[in-house]
């Protein structure tokens, strides 16, 4: 049996608005921010402002994108043009492969936070989340 | 069929002479098998899930509508056993790679360069496995969360003898899931060749991930 479980077109035109208002946000606060790890903190703050404002959108970036092929390519395709921002206006910004590798852990973590819970975690524990990997990845040595 | 020729790859060249030959009851039901797994693959390839009809699989393999259900319940069954094959390949020598004979930070290098090419040398197999999974169902699904699982704990394995300390709680699971993010992005684009030039950049982040000691997170 073909799976149904996909985004109806208009959630989905929703979902791909709010994307893009996280991504004209993000050209605005990269090129600005002191450091890259400050740089994606930012815009991964906007995200989850963006996402936390709308709920259909909140359950598609995290959950649905695991289930259905148009959310997960919509998703993936928001992710490529934010590397992209990252390395054209961040002279700074780490090897490619771990930056994806960053935004990508960082996406499971919450995905595992909001799956696990009623309502989706507050900003300031999304916060913690995003500060848990950026900041300590140099600290580990990465970006050297 | 007189006068049509076969592709190379087809499942049907596993196909058996037909009439007396002599071979075992198991043996043609395990031919059979192989075939209809490797045609579903090569028809997914081709048509994706939704195409992918058990005539066009059972014809793709060269066996009747009767074989094809008396080895599986249909096309989803099909899929499962062979993405459940595939998975436990890969698992399986996933673990073989954390038992050679190498020291500290180079056996995890083996073990992502045998996740890398391994998932590269066969890359429909891989696009029907990582990418089209998310076509097939929820049962589809089920199955890949318990084989992310099986991975995300050979990683875990792997960081706690290299480590001879657990790694930091949220580091395995994510950076399972983040592995195969960057996985399924090359291979849904077709670049599945590119796999293994990510190795040293897979390999210096994995071992910052495990090396560091994160703060604890907020309840």
């Amino acid at each position: 049996m073909q799976h149904s479980a996909h985004a109806d077109p208009n959630t989905l035109a929703a979902y791909q608005r709010a994307l893009d208002r996280v991504f004209e946000r993000s050209r605005e606060l990269m090129p600005a921010a002191p450091t890259w790890q400050a740089s994606l903190y930012q815009s991964l703050r906007a995200c989850y402002t963006e996402m936390h404002a709308h709920p259909d959108a909140m359950r598609l970036h995290f959950i649905a994108t695991a289930e259905d092929s148009e959310v997960q390519s919509t998703r993936v395709r928001h992710r490529d043009r934010l590397l992209a921002l990252l390395h054209d206006t961040r002279a700074d910004a780490p090897p490619s492969l771990h930056a994806e590798l960053l935004l990508s852990m960082i996406h499971a973590r919450m995905r595992a936070q909001i799956a696990g819970r009623e309502r989706p975690p507050d900003l300031d524990v999304a916060e913690h989340t995003f500060a848990l990997l950026l900041f300590h990845y140099e600290g580990a040595g990465g970006a050297r | 069929m007189a006068g049509r020729r076969r592709k190379r790859d087809s499942p049907r060249e596993l196909q058996l002479p037909s009439g007396r030959h002599g071979l075992t009851r198991n043996f043609v039901v395990s031919n059979q098998r192989e075939r209809i797994m490797n045609a579903l693959v090569a028809t997914m390839t081709a048509y994706g899930y939704g195409g992918s009809s058990v005539e066009r699989i059972a014809g793709r393999a060269g066996v009747s509508r009767r074989t094809f259900y008396e080895q599986f319940a249909g096309r989803e069954d099909v899929y499962l056993q062979t993405y459940d094959a595939a998975a436990a390949c890969l698992l399986e020598r996933l673990g073989a790679a954390w038992e050679q004979p190498v020291e500290g930070s180079a056996r995890l290098r083996v073990f992502l360069q045998t996740l890398l090419e391994r998932i590269a040398q066969e890359p429909q197999l891989a696009r029907v496995c990582i990418v089209d999974v998310l076509s097939v169902g929820a049962q589809a699904l089920e199955h890949r969360e318990r084989h992310m699982r099986d991975f995300a704990a050979l990683l875990e394995q792997g960081a706690l003898e290299h480590n001879g300390a657990p790694p930091p709680p949220f580091a395995v699971d994510g950076l399972a899931a983040a592995i195969f993010d960057v996985i399924y992005r090359r291979v849904a684009h077709g670049h599945a060749e590119e796999l293994p030039d990510l190795l040293d950049d897979l390999h210096s982040f994995c071992l910052m991930l495990f090396q560091y000691a994160p703060v604890p997170e907020p309840r």
